[in-house]
């Protein structure tokens, strides 16, 4: 089992055709939910916060 | 990730044994472990499971159940009262080279005056910790770590959920199709870590819906709502400022008029003052000097009243409540006439008397249970108040200073009102004087100088009504001006609103279509995993199985039902053989390893356990090539492993062992030799 | 002595006055200038020897002025108001009642002090208050 997330689903997200802050932003929450998962303290909802305000900024809605 | 080695010591019938798993060759990844039946194939994998997580999660034999963990024989040696060790030590290696060393001890007590034969649990007592220590060597480095938390490594690895997909008993695999398919689509869903992905969605949804409601709480409203609002604000501010240059500019006008006025004033002023007549001058000097005085007044006096409206304003509230104050101060004074404030003695002062033993004249009192009774007792009596007598004894001054305030006051009102009568009796006698001297110039004969004298009063009229209305409008412009700025505080406030509200639609749009993402990318990947699982199932199965013709397909629908189909075109799983499920079971199972993109050890107890010849060499031939990659250690019997068997297996076999295996009394001993 | 007995921070008045105190301390207004410690303390007399109290005040946010800016004197006659009413010093026990008490009177004098205050009829308001006074 890999520590990080399992390359098939980094893959399929890369295939998706949408915009490159999607693709990031799902492999950015992707990490927040394993580290979750490892049993990290983490609030996922700062975490989220923190992210969309990242990708956000420059994505451009169609 | 593969097994470098593994160490028993003392585990069931294993008391000291080493099996390494690798070879230097990449491309022979399969061990091979040859026993009887009994011998210790399952305990082996117990051993590993116990290592990981603690427990023996593979069915016991029976000859097992009931008996401790600890080897029988060494139980039997130890001598009562001391402590022998259980231990299973591994160590893995993963793609980069990077190590994990695991290794789980339990300590096992023969209690004193046991003679324990190991025949049952009570013989020993085994501790209740049973730790397992983890070290790890990053690729490239030196150093080993110690990891603080085993247990959460160990489960990301192989979490124990899915272990017996990874290491499974062909015998019991049955139980795969009989038992609900669903547990096989949550295990898929685990080993591909689609669990996290259904989580963050799930997350994500969450999160979107409370945007809103985080960022902008009670002030929530709809987009319409807020640019109404700014809108709207923004109107009555335009408006408002409308109004005040309206005003500004009426305020202008009214200014240059009062200008204006003045000047007239001024001409005829001029005028009367340069006549011919010296009377005439002389009055309308006078006039103009008592106006000056006048107006010098009149602002004094407004000074003034002003001043004793504020004095008094400050010291009403104290002459109004007088009666509170003064029994306020009333009860105060009856504390302090009966001696209770200040106090004659503190507590703190007392009790420090009661902790030393010492009274203040040196008196030696810690023996004296008659002298701390009666200073408990004083204790007990002592009012709490008198404990903040500071407090009160202040509030008496402040009440003091605060009533002769009012005779301050009183003092100071006087003179006021001495300088306010002063003032407007001057006022008086001053206006007087002006109206008679207006008077006089009304009444003069020469007709100019009533002129001028109508003409001054009447300018004079219009500047004092002008000055009345300026002050008006003035006080006017000032309100506005307020209104104003509350209204761009609000304004300003909407626009934040609507700019966080755009803001946050932007970040709901793109949480919308992250999501729509996310649905598609797990839908798919569990579509892909499936199809491709279902094609390698059946592409092994048809290839493995015997019946090359009877079955033409193999489907696994969504929830992981797995499905037959003879080439009569009916369902046909229900009638397998058993040995054509275990060669289905097989296919499948290998499928699931080679397609999950998950990276741990496979081990399989007997793999052909029901499986006829052919179908035996078909497997041995083919399962290098489904499991490619990955390690696989096979535990076999010898009916099992053929000499056929054993050659197709040949080019991909690492190393091969065989457990000896001693009945003993209790239990057994068993011995892992290597044959090749 | 707990949190809760404590002397507040800031005092409150009812939102709904707020209208009032300004007006009565704008340009033009017949209090211009002064600060508003000084209009809460003449209500909260006016409401006292009136006996008009409004027990529960709906607080304006951010409250009118720190009690800081109060000096002993003025907090002394706070005081007072509240040993007077409850018939005993215990009343210095509780700070935060003893203030609570001082804005339901104030509360309930500010419309005295209002009617005072802006009746355009009759003398000025030197003259009323003073009148008040005698009552």
């Amino acid at each position: 089992m890999s520590e990080t997330i399992n390359r098939r689903i980094l893959e399929k997200i890369e295939e998706m055709e949408c915009s490159r802050e999607i693709k990031q932003f799902l492999k950015e929450i992707l990490l927040i939910e394993l580290r979750i998962f490892e049993g990290g303290s983490i609030r996922y909802s700062d975490e989220y916060s923190k992210a969309i305000k990242k990708y956000a900024v420059n994505y451009k809605e169609v | 990730m593969k097994i470098e080695y593994i160490k028993l010591k003392n585990f069931r019938q294993y008391v000291d044994e080493t099996i390494n798993f690798l070879s230097e060759d990449e491309n022979r990844n399969f061990i091979v472990i040859v026993a009887p039946n009994g011998a210790g194939k399952t305990n082996l994998v117990n051993a590993i499971t116990w290592c990981l997580y603690g427990k023996e999660l593979h069915q016991l034999k029976e000859k097992y159940l009931g008996l401790p963990l600890i080897n029988t024989t060494v139980l039997k040696n130890m001598k009562p009262g001391t402590t022998v060790n259980v231990e299973v030590e591994m160590m893995m290696v993963d793609e980069n080279n990077g190590k994990i060393f695991l290794k789980r001890t339990q300590g096992f007590r023969k209690p004193e005056g046991q003679s324990g034969q190991g025949k049952n649990d009570n013989d020993v007592i085994p501790a209740m910790d049973q730790p397992l220590t983890m070290l790890r060597l990053n690729p490239g480095q030196k150093d080993w770590i110690l990891v603080q938390d085993p247990s959460y490594i160990v489960n990301r690895l192989i979490p124990q959920s899915i272990e017996e997909y990874f290491f499974f008993d062909c015998e019991r695999l049955d139980k795969y199709f009989e038992e609900a398919a669903g547990e096989i689509r949550d295990a898929v869903f685990k080993i591909s870590q689609l669990q996290l992905l259904e989580n963050a969605i799930v997350h994500l949804d969450r999160k979107k819906e409370s945007l809103f409601k985080e960022e902008l709480g009670n002030k929530r409203r709809d987009a319409k709502d807020i640019e109404d609002r700014v809108r709207g604000l923004t109107e009555q501010l335009d408006e408002m400022k409308k109004i005040k240059d309206r005003e500004e500019k009426a305020l202008a006008n009214l200014e240059m008029e009062k200008e204006e006025a003045e000047q007239e004033e001024r001409k005829y002023s001029k005028l009367l003052e340069s006549h011919e007549n010296i009377n005439v001058q002389e009055l309308e000097k006078r006039r103009n000097s008592v106006n000056a005085e006048l107006e010098t007044d009149k602002k004094k006096l407004r000074e003034l009243e002003k001043e004793r409206l504020n004095m008094l304003v400050k010291i009403m509230p104290t002459m109004l409540i007088k009666t509170a104050i003064d029994k306020t101060s009333g009860f105060i004074a009856k504390k302090m006439d009966a001696g209770e404030i200040p106090p004659d003695f503190s507590e703190k002062f007392i009790e420090k008397i009661l902790e030393t033993g010492r009274c203040i004249c040196g008196a030696d009192i810690s023996n004296s249970d008659e002298a701390k009774k009666k200073l408990e007792a004083l204790i007990k009596g002592h009012d709490k108040l008198s404990n903040w007598s500071n407090e009160l004894l202040n509030l008496y001054h402040d009440l003091e200073i605060v009533s002769k305030e009012i005779d301050h006051f009183k003092e100071k009102e006087v003179i006021y009102d001495d300088q306010i009568r002063e003032i407007e009796e001057r006022i008086r006698r001053n206006t007087i004087t002006v109206n008679e001297i207006s008077d006089k110039l009304d009444k003069s004969s020469i007709e100019q100088i009533r002129d001028w004298n109508n003409k001054l009063q009447e300018w004079r009229k219009i500047k004092d009504k002008l000055s009345e209305d300026i002050g008006w409008k003035k006080a006017q412009i000032d309100q506005i001006r307020a209104q104003i700025s509350k209204l761009e505080k609000l304004r300003s406030d909407a626009i934040t609103t609507h700019e966080k509200y755009k803001e946050l639609k932007h970040y709901d749009a793109f949480c919308e279509e992250c999501l729509r993402i996310a649905k598609k990318v797990k839908d798919e990947i569990m579509r892909d995993v499936k199809n491709e699982i279902e094609k390698k199932t059946k592409e092994q199965f048809l290839e493995l199985i015997w019946k090359e013709k009877t079955y033409t397909d193999v489907k696994i629908d969504d929830n992981y039902k797995i499905s037959v189909i003879h080439e009569s075109g009916m369902e046909a799983i229900g009638t397998l053989s058993a040995g054509e499920r275990q060669v289905l079971a097989l296919s499948f199972m290998a499928a699931l390893n080679s397609v999950s993109g998950f990276d741990a050890p496979i081990i399989i107890d007997t793999p052909l356990g029901r499986i006829s010849r052919e179908p035996k060499i078909n497997i041995a031939k083919n399962l290098p090539n489904y499991l490619k990659g990955k390690q696989v250690t096979l535990l076999v019997t010898e009916e099992e492993y053929t000499h056929e068997v054993r050659e197709k297996l040949r080019p991909s076999v690492a190393k091969e062992y065989k457990i000896e295996f001693k009945e003993q009394e209790v239990g057994g001993l068993a011995k892992v030799v290597e044959i090749r | 002595m707990s949190e809760d007995r404590e002397e507040p921070q800031i005092i409150y008045i009812d939102r709904s006055d707020k209208a009032t105190y300004d007006k009565l301390v704008e340009k033009g207004g017949p209090l211009e200038g002064m600060e508003y410690k000084y209009i809460f303390l003449l209500a909260m007399a006016l409401g006292y020897i009136n006996n008009i109290k409004t027990e529960s005040i709906e607080r304006i946010p951010g409250g009118l002025f720190r009690t800081s800016y109060l000096n002993t004197y003025e907090k002394a006659i706070i005081k007072a108001i509240a040993i007077a009413e409850e018939g005993s010093l215990d009343a210095l026990l509780d700070k935060r009642k003893i203030y609570s008490l001082a804005e339901q009177y104030a509360t309930g004098g500010i419309k005295i002090l209002q009617n005072i205050a802006f009746d355009k009829f009759g003398k000025d308001l030197y003259k009323k208050l003073l009148d008040e006074l005698k009552r």
